[in-house]
C-alpha cells in the first residue's frame, strides 16, 4: 500500500513537471501552429539561468522567476527573429527551430559545462514531511511543485478563459485571418504568446532542477514528454495537457514501479491507443 | 442618378486600374471604380467574376499587383489592413469567418477593441467598460441581443451573418465591404437580413457584393457589373436590369446558382 501511494505521487509529481513543460508549448501550438522544437532547449536555460540566480543570490523565488524571464525573453527572440519570418509555413518553422534547439543546447554546453546541477532549496521547501491520512513522508519541494502546476494550470485558465488579452488568445486559435482583419497585429500577439510559452518552460526548467535536477539532454527529455503530452491531450488545449500529463506521468511511474522490464512502454501505448482512436487528442479539437 | 452626383468632399472609394493577379491569371484587370460618400453599391457578376479577390484588394487583405486605391482621398494601396480599418474600412467574408470559440459579447467586445485599442490587458472581460457598452449597443443593431451570452457556435446561420454585420459595424465605419451577406440564408431569414442592410447609418458607404437580385436592387442605388474580371457595365440598377450584355452573361445565367 504504501508503495502503491509513493508510486502515485511520484506519478503526480512527474505529471505536475510535465504539465508545466507542455503547457507553454501546446500554447504556442494552439494560436500560432508551430511546433516549437526548442520548447525544451527554452526549459534547460531557464533551469541553467535560475540555478545561477540561486547559487548568488540565494533566493529561491528569485531563481524561479529569473529563470521564467530569462526563457521569456529569449522565446519572444526566437519568435521575432526567426519564427516570425516563416509565419505560415510550418514544416520550416519545425525545422528552424530544431536548428535553434541544438545551436542553444550546444552554447549552454559551452557555459554552463556538462555538469548535472540541483538547486539549492530554501529552508521551508527541503526535508519532508508526513502526509495526514495517507500516511507516508513525502518531500516538501515535490509537494511544492504539485502545487505549484495547479496554480499556474488554474492562472492560465483564468488568463485565457477570463480576460480580455484571453479573448484575444483565443480569437486567434478560432481564426487568425479574421483576428488580422478585425485590426489586431497578429505578429506581436505571436511574439507575446512566445514569450508566455516560454516563461512557463522556464519556470518548469528551475523547479525541475529543484525536485529534480538538470543535466545537458534534460531539454530533449522535456520536449519527448511534451510531445507526447500534447498528442494524449490534444494540441493547443491547456485541459488536455493536464489530463495528457497526468496519463504519462503515472503511466510512467506506475510502469516503473510494477514492471520495471516494459515501463517506458506504456506511455507510447497510451499515445498510440489515443493516436488510433482519438487523433486529434482526447481534449482537442478535430481540425475542420 | 448618384453616380452623377455631385459631392465637394473626395469621393469614398476610388479605385484606378487596378489589377490582381495569380501566377500567370489575372483575377481582376484594369478595374476602375468611383463610389460617392453615402452610397449604395453593390457589385454583381457571375462565379469567377473576379468579385472577391476586388474585395480582398480593396480591404489589404492581399496587395495588388497593379493600380492605386484612395479612401477619402489619401491613396492606400500600400497601407496594411489594420491601418485602412483604422481609417473606417470594414469587412465580411462571403463564408463567415467567425470565432466559434468565443461568445457574442467577447466576438462583439474583439471588434470594438480591435480597432480602439486595450487588448493587451490582462483584465476580466466582465468590468465597467466603455468597450463593453458599445458591444452591448452592436448587438442591438445586428439584432443578435438576446444570444449575448452564447457562443458563436451554437448559433443559427442567419444570426452568424447578423453578428458579421455587427463586427463590421464597430467604431463609425465609414466605409462597407459586405461580401454576400445573404448567402446562405433561408427565405425566412433573408428579410430580416435585407432590413438590417437598409437600416445602416445614412452617411456609411456600403460596397456589396449580392447574389441575391432583389437584396442587391433593394438595398442599392447603383450597380457595377463583373464579367471575367473585368468591369462590363455600370449604372442604376434599371439600367442594369435592360441592359442586353448583362442580362447574356449575368442575369440570364444566374438561375443555375
Amino acid at each position: 500500500m504504501t508503495l502503491f501511494l509513493i508510486v502515485t505521487l511520484n506519478g503526480l509529481t512527474l505529471a505536475a513537471l510535465y504539465f508545466l513543460a507542455a503547457s507553454g508549448f501546446s500554447l504556442i501550438f494552439g494560436l500560432m501552429r508551430t511546433v516549437n522544437m526548442a520548447h525544451g532547449a527554452l526549459l534547460l536555460l531557464g533551469g541553467y539561468v535560475g540555478y545561477s540566480i540561486v547559487d548568488v543570490t540565494g533566493s529561491w523565488g528569485l531563481g524561479v522567476l529569473g529563470g521564467g524571464l530569462a526563457a521569456a525573453l529569449a522565446g519572444a527572440l526566437v519568435q521575432a527573429g526567426v519564427l516570425g519570418w516563416m509565419q505560415g509555413d510550418e514544416l520550416r518553422q519545425t525545422l528552424a527551430s530544431i536548428a535553434i534547439s541544438i545551436i542553444m543546447a550546444d552554447l549552454m554546453l559551452w557555459y554552463w559545462g556538462g555538469l548535472t546541477y540541483q538547486v539549492a532549496l530554501p529552508e521551508a521547501l527541503a526535508g519532508g514531511q508526513r502526509l495526514p491520512i495517507l500516511g507516508v513522508g513525502y518531500a516538501n519541494i515535490r509537494l511544492a511543485l504539485m502545487a505549484f502546476a495547479l496554480a499556474t494550470g488554474l492562472a492560465l485558465w483564468f488568463l485565457i478563459q477570463r480576460t480580455r488579452f484571453g479573448a484575444v488568445i483565443r480569437a486567434g486559435v478560432d481564426d487568425q485571418d479574421m483576428l488580422r482583419a478585425l485590426g489586431y497585429p497578429i505578429g506581436r500577439i505571436f511574439v507575446l504568446v512566445f514569450a508566455l510559452g516560454g516563461m512557463l518552460a522556464g519556470m518548469a526548467g528551475v523547479v525541475a532542477a529543484s525536485a529534480l535536477s538538470i543535466a545537458p539532454g534534460t531539454d530533449l527529455q522535456f520536449l519527448l514528454s511534451s510531445l507526447v503530452v500534447v498528442i494524449v491531450g490534444g494540441m493547443g488545449s491547456i485541459g488536455g495537457a493536464a489530463l495528457g500529463a497526468l496519463l504519462v506521468g503515472l503511466a510512467e511511474q506506475y510502469g516503473l514501479a510494477y514492471a520495471p522490464t516494459y515501463g517506458v512502454v506504456f506511455t507510447f501505448a497510451i499515445m498510440v491507443l489515443v493516436l488510433a482512436v482519438r487523433p486529434q487528442g482526447l481534449l482537442g479539437k478535430a481540425e475542420q | 442618378m448618384p453616380i452623377s452626383q455631385t459631392h465637394t468632399n473626395a469621393n469614398a472609394l476610388e479605385v484606378r486600374g487596378i489589377g490582381k493577379r495569380f501566377g500567370g491569371f489575372w483575377a481582376v484587370q484594369d478595374i476602375n471604380l468611383t463610389v460617392q460618400p453615402g452610397e449604395r453599391r453593390a457589385i454583381l457578376g457571375p462565379n469567377g467574376a473576379g468579385k472577391t479577390s476586388l474585395f480582398n484588394v480593396l480591404t489589404g487583405d492581399t496587395p495588388a499587383t497593379a493600380g492605386t486605391i484612395s479612401l477619402f482621398g489619401t491613396n492606400v494601396t500600400r497601407e496594411p489592413i489594420n491601418k485602412r480599418i483604422q481609417r473606417g474600412v470594414r469587412r465580411t467574408y462571403q463564408h463567415a469567418h467567425l470565432f466559434n470559440g468565443l461568445t457574442v459579447r467577447e466576438t462583439l467586445f474583439l471588434a470594438v477593441a480591435g480597432v480602439r485599442g486595450g487588448w493587451r490587458q490582462v483584465l476580466p472581460l466582465r468590468h465597467n467598460d466603455a468597450r463593453l457598452t458599445e458591444a452591448e449597443r452592436l448587438a442591438e443593431v445586428a439584432g443578435v441581443t438576446d444570444v449575448l451570452e452564447r457562443e458563436v457556435s451554437e448559433l443559427s446561420h442567419g444570426q452568424r451573418r447578423q453578428l458579421e454585420i455587427g463586427i463590421a459595424l464597430a467604431e463609425d465605419p465609414k466605409i462597407l465591404l459586405l461580401d454576400e451577406p445573404a448567402a446562405g440564408l433561408s427565405p425566412a431569414e433573408r428579410p430580416k437580413l435585407s432590413a438590417l442592410l437598409m437600416a445602416l447609418p445614412k452617411d456609411v458607404t456600403v460596397v456589396l457584393i449580392e447574389h441575391d437580385m432583389e437584396i442587391a436592387l433593394q438595398t442599392s442605388e447603383s450597380v457595377s457589373v463583373l464579367y471575367n474580371g473585368r468591369l462590363l457595365a455600370e449604372g442604376s440598377p434599371k439600367d442594369i436590369m435592360q441592359n442586353e450584355e448583362v442580362h447574356r452573361v449575368y442575369i440570364g445565367g444566374a438561375h443555375g446558382h
